[in-house]
């Protein structure tokens, strides 16, 4: 029970630690340098932050999904035992899942309309990030292999940098 | 012969075709777009157009979308398990009326701009049941979810009713379309 309060307590330590480190160093890393063709009105850098915003919007839900059957899998393998502990993390986990898709509606309108949008990815993003960290507080304790909880505190870790460069996108 | 082999000899072509994802063995067509537009995509490169890159990006979102309500329909799945209301997947729009490519001319503008804007549904929307016994459990979603994130891509006929590309993974199978 002590080993598995240590090993709690560095998963979490580490997501915070990640946490505040991609907010303070990931910078606003466009995948396409160079955009041709921009109509009238829209600028190389909003279409770079739109490009940047759809990426990693991207990679949140991607690593969202991952995050959700991992810990379908952990239930299902008997790891997670605790009903009101699973429910909580799908909860949690559905909540991010809605907010990407209100991010997904927002990010419809194209670049030079984000500008408008885009304090509402970013409230979004921020959703998420808080999200993100209401499941850290939970904690990693209802789950019974420590291999297990690595995975899922290296899940949450890569969730909250693709949220950081969102934030860092929109804000 | 490699993904990105592949893509460069439909890239000499410069054709449209329609891309698409395998789900429980069905095709999805997700829509349709220049190759060149895609090799471009595939291989990296630094530049691309401003048509290309919305076109990328739509399909994207809508990978995005396709993850999340599968996400979605798996956690409702389990919490009807467990006797728990389930909760509501937001229309992010992915069930819109099939759009046409878009084609942007330099100093044009998106044919997008009209659209309404779309409201968010808050969070905290109230819940109603949406489970069902396909939903239920975690088997099919996972693999949408796999599929969407690009592992299990197709590239298929023109079919599809999005103007999009697909975000290929490295396993990615094409067809030339006619």
């Amino acid at each position: 029970m002590l080993n598995t309060k240590r090993i709690l307590h560095s998963g979490l330590l580490c997501v915070a630690t990640s946490l505040l480190m991609s907010f303070f160093l990931f910078g606003c890393a466009a995948r396409v340098k160079t955009v041709t063709n921009l109509p009238a009105g829209v600028t190389q850098k909003q279409a770079q932050d739109y490009d940047t915003a759809v990426a990693n919007l991207h990679k949140i839900s991607t690593a969202t999904s991952t995050f959700r059957q991992a810990v379908i899998d952990l239930r299902n393998n008997g790891l997670i035992t605790d009903d009101g502990y699973y429910v909580s993390l799908l909860q949690g986990i559905s909540r991010m899942d809605q907010l990407e898709l209100a991010s997904v509606s927002v990010l419809r309108d194209s670049p030079e309309y984000f500008a408008a949008g885009k304090g509402q990815v970013l409230q979004y993003s921020q959703q998420i990030s808080s999200e993100i960290a209401k499941l850290n507080a939970a904690g990693v304790t209802g789950i019974k292999s420590a291999n297990a909880q690595t995975q899922v505190s290296n899940l949450l870790t890569e969730i909250t940098a693709a949220v950081s460069l969102v934030i860092s996108a929109t804000s | 012969m490699s993904t990105k082999n592949v893509l460069a000899a439909l890239g000499d072509t410069n054709t449209l075709i329609t891309l698409g994802l395998e789900v429980a063995g069905e095709i999805v067509p997700l829509g349709k777009a220049l190759v060149r537009g895609i090799r471009s995509i595939g291989g990296s490169t630094d530049t691309t157009t401003y048509e290309l890159l919305l076109v990328a990006d739509s399909t994207e979102l809508d990978a995005i979308s396709t993850l999340a309500l599968a996400d979605l329909a798996a956690i409702n799945g389990e919490l009807a398990k467990l006797g728990k209301a389930p909760v509501i997947p937001i229309d992010s729009g992915s069930s819109e009326p099939p759009k046409p490519p878009i084609i942007i001319a330099p100093g044009g503008t998106d044919p997008r701009a009209g659209s309404a804007p779309q409201v968010p549904v808050p969070a905290g929307a109230p819940t109603q049941v949406a489970s069902s016994d396909a939903a239920s459990g975690s088997a099919p979603a996972p693999a949408a979810a796999e599929d969407a994130a690009g592992g299990n891509s197709a590239v298929v006929g023109e079919t599809g009713d999005h103007g999009a590309i697909g975000d290929l993974g490295s396993n990615t199978p094409a067809v030339k379309s006619s």
